[in-house]
């Protein structure tokens, strides 16, 4: 952990509001991009944003600094962006910290998928947004929750492994399985054109491992 | 597993890259010869990228500015919320019902004490009961007597058939206590 973090982390558990109030501005768009992704509307987002915000400083006490303050703030949102899909699908959800619960182990491409959700039309070119919402929501929640922090947030399969608290190994089984979903309902919706912006050499490149082939 | 299931899931680690050395040299030599394989990996891009977008987008256009203050006056109001919830439990129609309200403006008034505190409780007895803000996990909450010792009483109130005291103990520990009256 950074030492700045860890100093506010430290004086947000003494009380110290400021400090809090720092590590919030510090995180809060990337807990908003985690929520985001997971419940693809911005109000949902934003609201289960902030409540991951006030269950975290709640359970300050809690929070060892074994991880980084942002791998503990990702555990506590990607767990309340889950109840909100239950609840929201109207299953019971049981009162819970979603801080210390475990994800199961292994292949989880056999639970129940999630409803579709509806799509940002403002963000996305419509029709592509329908698409990524039918493909996302026929996923279920653990898949989802694992592509976002892999896609989006870029995290690596250890720090997944650690915010999910599951073995890499399981972490690379259940990422591709749930690419595989994905792509199952994608490959027949994109057209060509669509496939071949979406994966624009010149902007993957730079970024994805792909560039090794050339390297 | 099979071979190619195997395949597959090293692909999808290869593009995170998560796969050195030997290994990723394997699976890009076996890219380079499977146009099946190449076209996989463009989907599972596809999917990816699709979804980094829309959340790209959708944070590019929001503004922030004021949620970290949004946050810490949720964070503010989270102890009063709480006392209304566990009077609710205890007594809707009872000693609480009848002066909830005055404790309502009792905290907006002690508000940064009681929100900078780590834990909240509430402990009955007979007709009284008393709320226990502290950072002190020490401070036991079954002897009141230890919480009131060394403190300084800092608001005396009536409200209805109730009273309520506030107190603020040197290991500045606040404690509201109400009795019926």
């Amino acid at each position: 952990m950074e030492t700045d973090e860890r100093a506010l982390v430290t004086r947000a558990r003494e009380g110290d509001h400021r400090a809090f109030e720092a590590l919030v501005r510090q995180y809060q768009r990337r807990v908003f991009r985690v929520a985001m992704g997971m419940l693809r509307n911005e109000d949902d987002a934003l609201e289960i944003a902030q409540e991951a915000f006030v269950k975290a400083h709640r359970n300050l006490e809690r929070f060892k600094g074994d991880s980084s303050f942002y791998t503990w703030m990702h555990r506590i949102t990607s767990n309340l962006c889950i109840d909100f899909l239950r609840r929201r699908r109207g299953e019971s959800v049981e009162y819970d910290d979603g801080i210390l619960r475990d994800c199961p182990e292994g292949d989880v491409a056999d639970v129940a998928p999630t409803h579709p959700v509806a799509p940002v039309q403002a963000v996305l070119d419509r029709e592509l947004g329908d698409k990524l919402g039918e493909a996302l929501g026929a996923l279920s929640d653990a898949h989802r929750q694992i592509l976002v922090l892999r896609e989006v947030e870029g995290l690596s399969y250890e720090e997944i492994a650690e915010v999910l608290g599951i073995k890499k190994g399981t972490v690379m089984s259940r990422l591709f399985h749930a690419r595989k979903n994905m792509q199952a309902r994608l490959c027949s919706y994109l057209s060509e054109k669509e496939l071949a912006e979406l994966t624009g050499e010149s902007e993957l490149e730079a970024s994805l491992p792909g560039s090794k082939l050339s390297g | 597993m099979s071979e190619q299931r195997k395949t597959e899931l090293e692909l999808s680690a290869w593009l995170d890259g998560e796969l050195d050395g030997e290994k990723a040299r394997e699976i890009e030599a076996l890219l380079a010869r499977s146009p099946e394989l190449s076209e996989e990996v463009r989907l599972m891009r596809a999917s990816g990228a699709l979804l980094r977008q829309e959340v790209d987008a959708a944070e590019r256009g929001l503004d922030m500015s004021d949620f970290s203050s949004r946050v810490m006056a949720s964070i503010d109001s989270a102890p009063s919320q709480e006392m209304s919830k566990k009077g609710e439990a205890v007594s809707s129609g009872g000693l609480l019902g009848k002066i909830r309200r005055g404790l309502a403006d009792l905290l907006a008034v002690h508000r940064p004490a009681v929100a900078a505190a780590a834990t909240m409780l509430l402990v009955l007895g007979g007709s009284s009961f008393y709320f226990l803000f502290s950072n002190q996990p020490e401070i036991d909450p079954a002897s009141p007597l230890l919480v009131r010792g060394g403190s300084t009483v800092i608001e005396d109130l009536s409200f209805g058939d109730a009273s309520a005291v506030v107190y603020r103990t040197e290991a500045d520990v606040t404690v509201i206590w109400v009795t019926e009256d």
